[in-house]
């Protein structure tokens, strides 16, 4: 393997007998805004397109997401953080994916301030303040929410 | 450890009951390409996966699964919420409610309880990627059956993102699957 670049993989198997093989997705290519990326499933246009391929059913949800509601807007950006952390575990030398990972991941961190001095912890075991009465167990869990 | 975040992965809000359709989607949380079970074989897979990028990835999309088994779970009991037991039987979701009511339980749209017979976990990671790519692509298109039954687009929205995450966890795992080949390749085996 060639240590300088860790994407790098010079004994790929295209080609090769006896081994199945999906090409790796060479770059990020061009990236879905963080709401377009929650109500199409990715934050990558190139992957999106490729599932388009494939199928011929409707298109993203006819009812888009309102990017005025707080909720919508924590889970928009914890949905593009994950997408970008696997697409970083296959590609581990990606500085450009890792430079958008951390930003997301700083404005993620500052919104879930903001989202739980409204809403209570989004995370418990420690790792968000709680207020009294405990404040974690307060309505509403995410299944029974129609206040969004 | 797993730390809990009290957010659904995408948003749910269904604001008409449809019994029958909860029974057929609630195949995604226990039936045999549900998402109980994906995440119980990636987070199973894992712990015998030899390299590092291997074991990332089977650990970060078997935690994401859990997150799709809370989204289906969300669909299946908005779905029924709200529809009176008479309403629930005209739907022939009657035998789904004499043993469970309006609460969700883990079972294929035929009835069959979850089953870890329908998934596969081994020492070998080549064979396990194999299965974790097979498994993406009989969930997608599980996805797009019940995306074809549906007329709701408040059930349609989150039924096409999580089709698009089979698309993507299947790259995922062929990523993953080539890199480690590569390694083998190169040296060392597993």
């Amino acid at each position: 393997m060639d240590k300088s670049n860790p994407d790098a993989n010079p004994d790929s198997g295209t080609g090769v007998l006896v081994r199945a093989y999906v090409p790796t997705q060479k770059q990020m290519g061009r990236l879905y805004d963080p709401y377009m990326a929650l109500e199409r499933g990715t934050k990558f246009e190139d992957l999106y397109n490729a599932g388009r391929r494939m199928w011929s059913g409707p298109e993203e949800t006819s009812i888009p997401l309102d990017q005025s509601i707080l909720y919508n807007q924590l889970c928009a950006l914890l949905f593009n953080c994950v997408d970008l952390n696997l697409y970083l575990d296959t590609h581990p030398g990606d500085s450009q994916a890792l430079m958008l990972y951390n930003s997301l991941g700083r404005e993620l961190r500052t919104l879930k301030d903001e989202y739980e001095e409204a809403y209570g912890p989004v995370l418990n075991f420690g790792w968000s303040d709680a207020k009294l009465p405990f404040s974690w167990t307060a309505n509403p869990w995410p299944w029974e929410r129609s206040d969004y | 450890m797993w730390l809990y975040q009290k957010a659904l992965q995408h948003p749910i809000h269904i604001k008409n009951p449809d019994p029958r359709m909860a029974i057929l989607i609630a195949s995604q949380y226990g039936g045999p390409n549900g998402e109980l079970g994906a995440s119980l074989r990636y987070l199973s897979q894992r712990f015998s996966m030899p390299t590092e990028m291997t074991k990332a990835v089977l650990n970060d999309i078997g935690t994401e699964e859990l997150g799709h088994m809370e989204m289906v779970g969300t669909m299946v009991r908005q779905l029924l919420k709200g529809a009176t037991p008479e309403q629930i039987r005209a739907a022939g979701a009657g035998s789904y409610y004499s043993d469970h009511g309006s609460g969700v339980y883990p079972s294929s749209a035929d009835g069959e309880p979850f089953s870890a017979a329908a998934i596969q976990s081994m020492e070998d990671a080549v064979a396990n990627l194999h299965e974790d790519m097979a498994a993406e692509q009989k969930a997608k298109a599980t996805y797009e059956y019940l995306i074809k039954m549906c007329d709701d687009p408040d059930v349609i929205g989150p039924l096409i993102f999580l089709r698009e995450r089979e698309i993507v966890h299947f790259q995922r795992f062929g990523e993953a699957l080539d890199h480690l080949q590569a390694e083998m390749n190169g040296k060392k085996y597993y």
